[in-house]
């Protein structure tokens, strides 16, 4: 077509003329800009597409329609000054917080594919750790600003607050294309209106609306992808592993196992199996999201329907996740009076790894996740076996003597299920009762119904595996959460005073009700129902809890300069005996914006100077804790037959009360050039006092668990940086944003111990929690009078044994001898978001890291055992041997009689956690023109990503971000492999 | 608003509730014998403590701890050291309720009251004798810990002697209060076998003599129990390793058993919270069965040994097929697990160990129901003989020797026995001790007041069972405290084997 004039005016949603809006057609050179009244002149065909871009506003296109006139309005962008974020019963001007508050950008986000919002959340935020592995529907871990609970009977999780409404537990439910925006509150300035559960952080999130007076819009999204286990440890083939096992049992002075002894008639010769070629297989993931929404002056809505569905890299049935859900969020505007809703409801299946602690039943040992045992099994046993109950091939007794799971077998053979139904709504009201006075209520109810299932039929997975009785396990949990809350907010400006009051009261009611029930001894062919069991066992557990609480808040700014932010929460809680019920969570904040004092360098937009003090709670210690109870189910069998004792089982301390942290900080906001660059730098020190200890006293006190009470106090300190640079360079726009994080654990006081033992670790007061634990590496031993000369080791050391320290000098290496060895946790986090667009391209890299910290990888020390009957690491093969002297790796022997395997630095025992991640590579393309005007269609972007494209680390396990128990934080029980995920996806706008 | 703060515990009664009658004065007792089927006691820990370093079997376990254990190497840090240690606390706590709280129970029958106080303090008597003769100086719990102070008991002047005195003590005290048996006794315990009576108490007081070679001590309580004819030798050696409950519950040689039954609960009976759902089953089972864990083979010695002296019929001793798995097809024995011997793979010259397992049967080993014998008859008789040997009277000690030769129908050699030196004696009862007795716990304190850990005695146990190769003497009679509990407790000090 040829080219012809268009001509208009850019305006912003408040009516005022931009100047300098840059106007293009992609595809094409050159351009324009707007002028001083916000007026545009192009020549250009009349089927192609404007694109209208500029700082701090969202970027519009505008297909042109054979129009010679095109007026647009732009809409800030998120980033800009004004924005309003929720604190917590109300908003805030961004630029008048006090606290530290994270802004994420919920657009970004959605960048990547997962079922979770706090895992897209990793390396976004300063401040914000979060660790979790690859499983389909997993729950990460989040940490905001350190650990401040050991967890010992403490949740360490922060709170989520959806829509107003504090959930119980965590935000898995939620759909992430619901979001709208998600509020981090990271200390007490703006965190204590949650009180008692503010303590570990509070994450608010808003889910979308509809705009007022705007038309119907619909939003398509739809992604779809590969997904793959990028890492293939290098385990032994056959003939390796068979070297090593009889290498080892020679070397102990036994026989070697038959199957492995090339002298038995049992002796395997044509079994070679690769475990990992056997067990993992690609999976997917896909997304399809609809979204409607619309408003008028009276009303406006927001409707989504999505769906999810993940499934796994295992072989066999799961793990995977399917996710259905629906919301509808609208609001009605009748002037004085404002009534809206939230209505969410979900629907997952799944098939988790895991159900309710109770898979110990099922395997003997209680093991972790079937990843490591799908990589220790022997290479000698095939996967399928049509001799053996059920099919698979497993271990003999005799022939193999090895503990190997066959885990493609398991995995098929047992089928475990959750169905989770899900209602989340709110209904609000809001009426002005004067021009200054809001009055708020709302009606909030959370029921979760839980279905599980569990079926393993008869099998025989050879020694140690035998299944001889059928048994279905069939549970129901069923959880609900009521909260009423009213609250009050007066806010005027008066001249030069701005004032914002809030009181308010808040009631919440908890039930939760788990049956279980187990029927062993179905017959074949198995019919999944209880009646069909020969043996029945049932349990029943009520976890019932109430809150209530009065809070307020009194915000002012003097002059639009000085700002002053007072929080208070008065909760109760049913958790703790009645003379310890009720605590005062206070907090306040001030901040001073220099800019408005001080005349400040053009290029300075802004500057504020802010800083807070105060309390939070941590209520999250479980109900009835502080309750001395009788077991009254403790069975003994006469010849008569059964009877129940009873007696206390588990001591208790009736004076537990909540743990509080108090939160310290201070900021620098900092925006240079109209926003183009924005930075701040933040410093915290926060101290937990009466954290709950399981003050693990002696197990002479015949007590089942340690004496939870509160005896600890945990110090977190650290810096945070982060920031967002959005430079224009020709026709490429980019958009920078870096963080970085520092985190200090100091433990302050730990009751009446010295120190808590963890898995190889250490938690002592002065230092770091889990900080790594054992004895010190010399060297291997070469011959019979080093080890002569050398500290005494062992009665039965030998050349080619690990030579440990001998750290006091006495002349025997014992348990005196041990000391740190690391940080179990990482020191510093950081992050790095790079958006480039240009013309109708946009690319985005987004990566993320951390580092400081040693891994105890269990994983690796499996596969690495000196004394052992499983399948090895290839880094055996370089073990010690008389002829193979130079080496880090101890001898191979049955029973290690050195102990080489204990805790210490030898050489990949304790590895670096350094790692970066390229989380997220992404490209897209904006369709304009003619098509999209013939399908009605507003915009289009098609876009491909690579997610977990490379890690680089050092670590020989999965995950180095892996989830860890917090006294444990350094060892890595063996986490579910992180797929790398090929993803093709579109965004339809109509 | 503050009422609805106020929310009990819907699941459990509380502490305060509880102790107001007779009911709940004997599911307090009920509740301390339930420790008996945990790991840390007779479900696995107790037996293979003892077993294990015994000479007659030896590890190849996939499990280091159970390893380490049999030769002498386990480090003190090993976590698994808690299992034996936690278990055995776990019956003095419930113990110390009992006798605590019973008392202060005004609505219970007197004598009932005294039957159970005698259960508590004889229950409390064994897990100390356990306890120091597997570890040596452990500390006396004798109170409900109150408060923070109390929880930690200190061992520092503890010695294995302070040990047997406080054992004593309660096993008077518990002698002084059973019943002989529960067959006519007045209440809720009528007929319930499996309760502690006096001759239990009697026979493990005489054990503990016995055990310190306070032989004049011993011979009164050993002939009181032999003497109050309530036990026999039941006719059939291989009865005492049945799962049936009635061919288990009708066997005259049983005097204090840890109860097991064959069960498909839910729950697993290792420790933990116990429930409703709890099965009952010897984990000792898996753990011997070639066919399930395979922990644990018998040594050559053993099996040797054991196939020494033929029947008057010439056939092999019928306890050595009640001990050991092997295929003898001259005897009619050529499956094992309800299999063909061959067919399982097995060669022709294996030998396992067939004690506590399902080898004969094949049943599910997770579900094993065998009860345990803590004290039976047999070892009484032969406790005795060798307190009668020990103090001079050979003659009368060879009788009761012959009384156990008999059911296996041994040849009569009570004469040639009441001849023999006390040390030719000495020798033929610890054969006749390990035809009896093999893997059931004894062997190990029979070779520990024979004085065999050490010396020549010594060398001779290293051909019996490699495992002593790396045995220490002077540090390794003991196992050590647990590191992790030295950790916890200040007071609290390690032993030789630390």
């Amino acid at each position: 077509a040829r080219a012809q004039a268009v001509t208009g005016t850019v305006t912003s949603t408040e009516g005022e003329p931009l100047i300098g809006v840059s106007i293009t057609v992609p595809g094409q050179t050159g351009g324009t800009v707007t002028d001083l009244d916000g007026s545009y002149r192009l020549s250009v065909p009349p089927d192609e597409t404007l694109v209208f871009s500029y700082t701090g506003y969202r970027r519009v296109e505008v297909a042109i329609n054979n129009r010679s006139q095109i007026d647009v309005t732009m809409e800030t962008d998120v980033a800009l000054l004004d924005e309003v974020v929720v604190v917590g019963y109300g908003t805030q001007r961004k630029e008048d917080l006090t606290g530290a508050v994270s802004v994420v950008n919920a657009e970004e986000l959605t960048k990547q594919a997962s079922n979770d919002v706090t895992q897209m959340l990793q390396g976004r935020v300063a401040g914000v750790s979060i660790t979790s592995d690859g499983q389909p529907g997993a729950a990460p871990n989040v940490r905001i600003r350190g650990v401040s609970t050991f967890g010992l009977g403490a949740g360490a999780e922060p709170l989520y607050v959806v829509d107003g409404f504090p959930l119980a537990g965590g935000i898995r439910d939620i759909n992430p294309n619901d979001i709208e925006s998600i509020q981090i509150l990271k200390d007490a300035t703006s965190g204590a209106i949650y009180g008692n559960r503010a303590a570990n952080g509070v994450v608010i999130i808003t889910t979308k609306s509809g705009s007022k007076n705007k038309g119907f819009n619909v939003d398509f999204s739809a992604y779809a992808g590969r997904q793959t286990v990028p890492q293939r440890l290098p385990v032994l083939d056959r003939v390796g592993y068979q070297t090593i096992s009889n290498e080892l049992l020679t070397n102990g002075g036994q026989a070697a196992v038959p199957g492995n002894d090339p002298a038995s008639p049992s002796f395997i010769s044509n079994i070679d199996t690769d475990w990992q070629d056997a067990g993992y297989k690609d999976g997917s993931i896909q997304n399809y999201n609809l979204g409607l929404s619309g408003g008028t002056e009276l009303l406006n809505y927001f409707v989504s329907l999505d769906y999810l569905d993940n499934r796994g890299t295992l072989v066999g049935s799961g793990p995977d996740y399917k996710r259905y859900s629906a919301r509808v969020n609208s609001e009605i505007n009748l002037g004085k009076v404002r009534i809206g809703e939230n209505i969410y409801a979900m629907r997952s299946d799944e098939n988790p790894l895991f159900y309710n602690g109770a898979f110990s039943l099922f395997i003997p040992g209680g093991r972790p996740t079937l990843v490591n045992d799908l990589l220790q099994a022997i290479p000698t046993i095939p996967v399928e076996d049509p001799n053996r109950e059920g099919s698979f091939g497993g271990a003999d007794a005799v022939i193999h003597q090895s503990i190997t799971l066959n885990v493609p077998g398991f995995n098929t053979l047992v089928t475990n299920s959750s169905k989770v139904n899900r209602l989340l709504a709110n209904v609000y009201g809001e009426l002005d009762l004067a021009r200054s006075l809001t009055f708020k209520t709302s009606l909030q109810y959370d029921n979760t119904d839980i279905s599980d299932e569990l079926f393993a039929p008869q099998y025989d997975l050879g020694y140690f595996f035998p299944r001889p009785l059928a048994e279905l396990q069939v549970g129901d949990r069923s959880s609900n959460s009521f909260l009423v809350e009213n609250t009050l907010t007066y806010k005027n400006v008066i001249g030069k005073h701005d004032l914002t009051v809030l009181a308010g009261q808040s009631f919440q009611e908890f039930n939760f009700r788990q049956f279980t029930a187990i029927g062993s001894g179905l017959e074949k062919p198995y019919i999944r129902s209880l009646s069909n069991a020969a043996t029945f066992s049932v349990t029943d557990n009520q976890q019932p809890a109430t809150l209530a609480s009065f809070l307020g808040r009194v915000a002012y700014a003097y002059d639009d300069t000085y700002l002053l932010t007072l929080n208070v929460r008065r909760d109760g809680s049913s958790r703790f005996r009645e003379a310890d019920r009720f605590a005062i969570f206070p907090s306040i904040g001030l901040g001073w914006k220099l800019h408005k004092t001080f005349a400040l360098p053009e290029t300075i937009t802004s500057l504020k100077l802010r800083g807070g003090y105060g309390e939070l709670g941590n209520q999250e210690i479980g109900n009835f804790r502080y309750q001395a109870t009788i077991n009254r189910a403790i069975p003994y069998e006469y010849s008569t037959g059964r009877v129940f004792g009873a007696a206390t089982t588990i001591l208790v301390d009736p004076a537990i009360t909540w743990e509080t942290r108090v939160t310290r900080s201070v900021g620098l906001d900092l925006e240079l050039l109209d926003g183009q660059v924005e930075f701040t730098a933040e410093y915290y020190s926060n101290t937990s006092k009466d954290v709950l200890i399981d003050l693990p006293i002696p197990l002479s006190n015949g007590s089942l668990a340690g004496l939870t009470t509160n005896a600890g106090s945990i110090e977190n300190s650290g810096i945070e940086l982060s920031g967002i640079w959005r430079p224009t360079i020709g026709n490429v726009r980019l958009s920078i944003a870096p963080n970085f994080y520092t985190v200090k654990n100091k433990v302050l006081e730990i009751g009446t111990l010295d120190l808590i033992s963890g898995a190889g670790s250490r938690t002592e007061v002065g230092e770091p929690i889990g900080q790594h634990y054992g004895w010190v590496y010399e060297g291997i031993f070469q011959s019979a009078q080093e080890i002569a000369e050398a500290p005494f080791q062992n009665a039965n050391t030998a050349p080619g044994d690990i030579r440990f320290a001998d750290l006091t000098g006495d002349g025997v290496v014992n348990d005196e001898d041990r000391q740190y060895l690391g940080s179990g946790m990482p020191t510093y986090y950081y992050g790095l978001n790079f958006v480039a667009e240009y013309r109708s391209f946009d690319f985005t890299v987004f990566g993320q890291g951390s580092g400081g910290n040693l891994i105890n990888s269990n994983l690796y020390r499996g596969l690495m055992p000196t004394s052992g009957y499983t399948n090895w690491h290839e880094d055996i093969l370089d073990r010690w041997t008389l002829t193979n002297t130079d080496t880090d790796i101890p001898r191979v022997v049955i029973n290690d009689p050195n102990n080489n395997q204990r805790n210490s630095d030898r050489p990949g025992w304790l590895q670096s956690g350094d790692y970066f991640r390229i989380n997220t590579v992404s490209l897209g393309y904006t369709f304009a023109g003619d098509l999209l005007r013939r399908a009605n269609m507003q915009s289009a972007r098609i876009y491909v990503t690579l997610q977990n494209v490379h890690t680089f680390a050092a670590y020989k396990g999965y995950n180095p971000d892996f989830q860890a128990g917090i006294l444990n934080p350094g060892f890595d029980f063996g986490t579910f492999p992180r797929p790398k995920t090929t993803m093709l996806g579109v965004q339809l706008k109509f | 608003c503050t009422d609805q703060l106020d929310v009990v515990d819907p699941n459990r009664l509380s502490t305060g509730q509880y102790y107001q009658n007779e009911t709940q004065a004997v599911a307090a007792v009920d509740a301390i014998y339930n420790a008996l089927i945990i790991d840390g006691m007779y479900q696995r820990m107790t037996p293979i403590y003892a077993d294990g370093r015994g000479d007659e079997i030896s590890s190849r376990s996939p499990w280091p701890f159970l390893t380490g254990l049999s030769s002498f190497v386990v480090p003190g840090t090993d976590g698994a050291l808690e299992i034996y240690w936690a278990g055995h606390y776990i019956m003095v706590s419930r113990a110390n309720q009992a006798l605590e709280n019973i008392p202060n129970i005004d609505d219970v029958d007197t004598e009932l009251r005294e039957r159970l106080m005698g259960q508590a303090y004889f229950l409390r008597a064994l897990a100390y004798f356990n306890l120091t003769n597997a570890l040596d100086n452990v500390p006396l719990v004798l109170q409900t810990p109150d408060g923070v102070e109390s929880f930690y008991p200190s061992n520092e002047t503890v010695t294995h002697e302070m040990v047997y005195a406080q054992v004593k003590s309660d096993l008077e005290s518990a002698i002084s209060r059973l019943p002989v048996n529960y067959d006519n006794v007045s209440g809720t315990d009528q007929g319930q076998e499996g309760r502690a009576a006096k001759g239990a108490a009697q026979a493990l007081l005489g054990q503990v003599y016995l055990y310190e070679g306070n032989y004049a001590e011993a011979l009164p309580l050993f002939a009181a129990v032999i003497n109050s004819g309530e036990y026999a030798l039941a006719a059939n050696y291989a009865d005492l390793f049945s799962q049936d409950p009635g061919v288990e519950n009708a066997n005259p040689g049983k005097i204090f058993w840890a109860d097991f039954t064959t069960s498909t609960s839910s729950e697993f009976n290792w420790g933990g919270d116990p429930n409703v759902n709890w099965r009952q089953f010897l984990a000792l089972t898996p753990t011997y069965s070639v066919g399930d864990f395979f922990d644990f083979y018998p040594t050559n010695f053993l099996y040797t040994e054991m196939r020494k002296e033929r029947t008057v019929d010439g056939k092999l001793d019928p306890r050595y097929h009640a001990t050991l798995l092997s295929y003898e097809p001259d005897e009619g024995y050529t499956t094992a697990y309800g299999q063909d011997w061959f067919e399982r793979g097995y060669g022709e010259n294996d030998y396992f160990i067939k004690k506590y397992t399902n080898a004969a049967t094949g049943s599910d080993a997770f579900s094993a129901g065998f009860d345990y014998h803590i004290i039976r008859y047999a070892d009484v008789l032969l406790m005795y003989a060798e307190s009668l040997a020990k103090t001079g009277d050979i003659a009368a000690a060879a009788a009761y020797v012959q009384q156990v030769r008999n059911r296996a129908n041994l040849p009569d050699r009570e004469a040639e026995f009441a001849a023999y030196s006390p040390e030719q004696f000495m020798d033929q009862l610890e054969h006749e001790r390990i035809m009896e007795l093999a893997i059931e716990g004894k062997r190990w304190y029979d070779l520990k007041r024979w004085d065999y850990l050490q010396g020549t005695k010594l060398e001779e146990l290293k051909s019996h069972d490699f495992e002593f190769n790396t045995f220490t003497p002077g540090e390794d009679e003991y196992l050590p405290i647990p590191q992790t509990e030295i950790d916890r407790n200040p007071n609290l000090v390690g032993n030789a084997a630390n």
